[in-house]
């Protein structure tokens, strides 16, 4: 791994010019946490503040979804600038697309992305222990905590959407900082979809059963979503309720699925909402199969151009349509 | 640890817990899907014991996410309290233990009674598990707890290694442990291990912040710019809140359909935006800067305020599930430098 000093002194070098260049009124990238093995979503508005920046493979919250926020402050007309890994700059050409950022305000400085952690995996792997430093050698991570020493493959700790991902640096940027990344090299992106498919409807039932079973309705996962921005979410309309919200599994996979349709051909597949989520539910799977099936039949995948038309709010003569009875 | 301290292989955990079941519905942390919370015990399942914290609170065996307090149809009406077995939860963490008297003091005002929480929190036993290792994000210590801390438990349980010990700390746990055969009396030996265990966790955990003046700090500080800068990046998602063992708010739902239907009540959450959303639409609260405040002046100063201490028991799972790692311990320590020098 090599995210050494030297990546994040150019990053706080870089950004200091062009936080003046630019005339930005906002920075959002991300700061050293609190927790090893965990950085945070840092909004700085004065150039003093930008030696806190740091980036590495613990930055594993999407930061376009601020720029929601900053939306819906009404402060859309200061110039935003974004520390954009592959995923979070796909976001960001997607909010665009949909008319939900102006171009013309937001800054994308692209940064190569070797893959992060996911914090559910390493919650997995360390069964309840907690740590209190870690050191990386090449690949391999050694985690050390009280009494206990894990040596592990980063790429365990990596959440599955970086393993298949095909986009590690911003396909639409202003400024890169760094060398460009290599994608991780895991080729066939579908392959849990597909082994999925294969089962019977009652095991694939089951599946999301035991999956969403376990669901608390925090919606972290809806929150950590940059492209959950409705204004009011269906679960949270109240006058007429729309769902019961309680965690019964009926009203939860209501929930769940009415999420994913909704972010059919939008999805980016940063896999912020898995990040996100304190039970390791896999909020993935519906997302990527609809992923997978927009981009068979529409030749559609979100957040690359900036003129791209939605995929679900545009007609094309060669759109399959077989599934049309 | 006295006299009356009682020993129990590790070997016979199963066959004690058997015997609790006939009395009791037992409730000990079980793994799921890798997730570890507390959960009824069948015969056969196995309990882990020595995992430092459930993923999820033992709050919800009192306190159901959701909750039917009464069904009606067109006979009448019906409350749904609690009717089964008393609950005994074995193996909760001093700080959990700790949990159930802040909300005992919520729930069992002795104005308002909470007729649900208090029908299965009145006759059960807690039976809490001393941590000889606590977690590098736990904060006990800072609220007045720690990882021998027996507030809120009824029978004491400390891990000498082989075999557990048992001390009985309320009237009713004493009852209980003198009515159990298979119990040994515990050696002088083993009461010293249980001591030297208790010195090694505790000289474990870091010299804690004095939190004396941090209701007072807060206080000052209702319209400082720190609200701002942490609620800019919070998700205003309930990971915090839901894995909290004292937050108790709560929404009421009707839930309806052809003549009959149930009113339940379901566990709500400061950080949401219907969160005190009143019927006219407007709302107090309207942003997370708002949100967030509630939530922290909540546990350190209203709370402090009507309950005389801290709506905390430091349990550190907000700190370790925030999806943006906003860490509370880091917003305490940011408050009381905030206004060194300024409080007289």
């Amino acid at each position: 791994m090599d995210y050494k000093k030297g990546l994040v002194d150019k990053l706080v070098e870089k950004i200091k010019e062009i936080f003046a260049e630019e005339k930005l009124g906002l920075l959002i990238g991300y700061a050293k946490g609190t927790l090893p093995l965990r950085a945070t979503p840092c909004l700085i508005e004065s150039a003093d503040d930008v030696d806190r920046l740091m980036f590495d493979f613990t930055c594993q919250n999407n930061l376009a979804r601020y720029l929601v926020d900053e939306k819906k402050r009404g402060d859309d007309r200061r110039r935003v600038g974004i520390i954009a890994k592959g995923c979070d700059a796909r976001a960001v050409v997607q909010l665009v697309v949909e008319g939900q950022f102006e171009r013309e305000n937001v800054v994308i400085i692209g940064v190569p992305c070797k893959g992060v952690i996911d914090p559910g995996k390493l919650r997995k792997k360390l069964a309840g222990r907690e740590i209190k430093n870690f050191e990386i050698d090449g690949d391999k991570i050694t985690l050390f905590g009280n009494g206990f020493e894990l040596e592990l493959d980063m790429s365990e700790l990596f959440l599955d959407s970086c393993l298949s991902c095909r986009y590690p640096n911003a396909a639409q940027y202003d400024y890169f900082i760094g060398e460009p990344a290599e994608p991780l090299g895991v080729r066939d992106e579908y392959a849990s979809v597909d082994e999925f498919e294969k089962r019977s409807p009652d095991e694939r039932w089951a599946y999301f059963e035991k999956e969403y079973s376990r669901c608390i309705r925090c919606y972290a996962c809806r929150n950590a979503c940059p492209m959950c921005y409705c204004e009011e979410c269906f679960v949270d309309r109240s006058t007429p309720q729309w769902t019961g919200k309680g965690n019964d599994l009926s009203d939860t996979v209501v929930f769940h699925i009415v999420r994913a349709l909704h972010t059919a051909g939008r999805c980016v597949d940063c896999g912020a909402c898995v990040a996100a989520c304190p039970l390791n539910i896999d909020v993935r799977m519906l997302g990527k199969r609809i992923e997978k099936e927009v981009r068979e039949r529409f030749g559609f995948t979100a957040g690359l151009d900036f003129e791209a038309q939605p995929a679900m709010a545009t007609f094309n003569e060669n759109d399959k349509e077989e599934f049309i009875m | 640890m006295g006299t009356n301290t009682y020993k129990l292989q590790k070997g016979n955990v199963g066959r004690f817990l058997q015997k609790l079941g006939e009395e009791f519905a037992v409730y000990t942390p079980v793994e799921s899907d890798g997730v570890v919370a507390f959960v009824e015990l069948v015969s056969g399942e196995e309990p882990i014991l020595n995992f430092p914290r459930t993923h999820k609170p033992p709050k919800d065996v009192f306190y159901p996410q959701t909750e039917v307090i009464f069904s009606y149809d067109k006979d009448g009406m019906r409350s749904t309290e609690y009717e089964g077995k008393p609950i005994a939860l074995f193996g909760v963490r001093p700080c959990d233990a700790k949990s159930f008297v802040l909300l005992g003091r919520v729930f069992v005002d002795p104005k308002y009674e909470d007729p649900y929480w208090a029908a299965r929190r009145n006759n059960a036993l807690v039976f809490s598990l001393a941590c000889n290792d606590p977690l590098p994000s736990c904060f006990c210590n800072w609220l007045g707890g720690g990882p021998f801390d027996k507030t809120g438990s009824d029978i004491f349980i400390t891990d000498i290694g082989d075999a557990y010990l048992f001390e009985p700390i309320s009237e009713n746990g004493k009852g209980f442990l003198s009515s159990v055969a298979m119990l040994k009396k515990a050696t002088k030996k083993d009461i010293e291990r249980a001591q030297n265990a208790k010195e090694r966790a505790e000289s474990s955990m870091c010299e804690p912040p004095k939190l004396d003046s941090l209701k007072a700090s807060l206080d000052t500080l209702w319209d400082d710019a720190l609200w701002d800068e942490i609620s800019s990046k919070c998700l205003g998602c309930a990971a915090c809140t839901y894995s909290c063992p004292t937050c108790y708010c709560f929404d009421i739902q009707d839930e309806s359909r052809r003549g009959k239907g149930v009113r339940i009540r379901l566990w709500d959450s400061c950080m949401f935006s219907l969160f005190t959303k009143e019927g006219s639409g407007h709302n107090p609260r309207p942003s997370q800067k708002h949100r967030l405040r509630q939530r922290f002046m909540h546990k350190f100063s209203y709370f402090v305020e009507k309950q005389g201490e801290f709506g905390c028991v430091g349990c550190g799972r907000c700190v370790s599930l925030c999806p943006v790692n906003i860490d509370i311990r880091d917003f305490i320590t940011g408050v009381l430098q905030t206004t060194q020098g300024r409080l007289c």
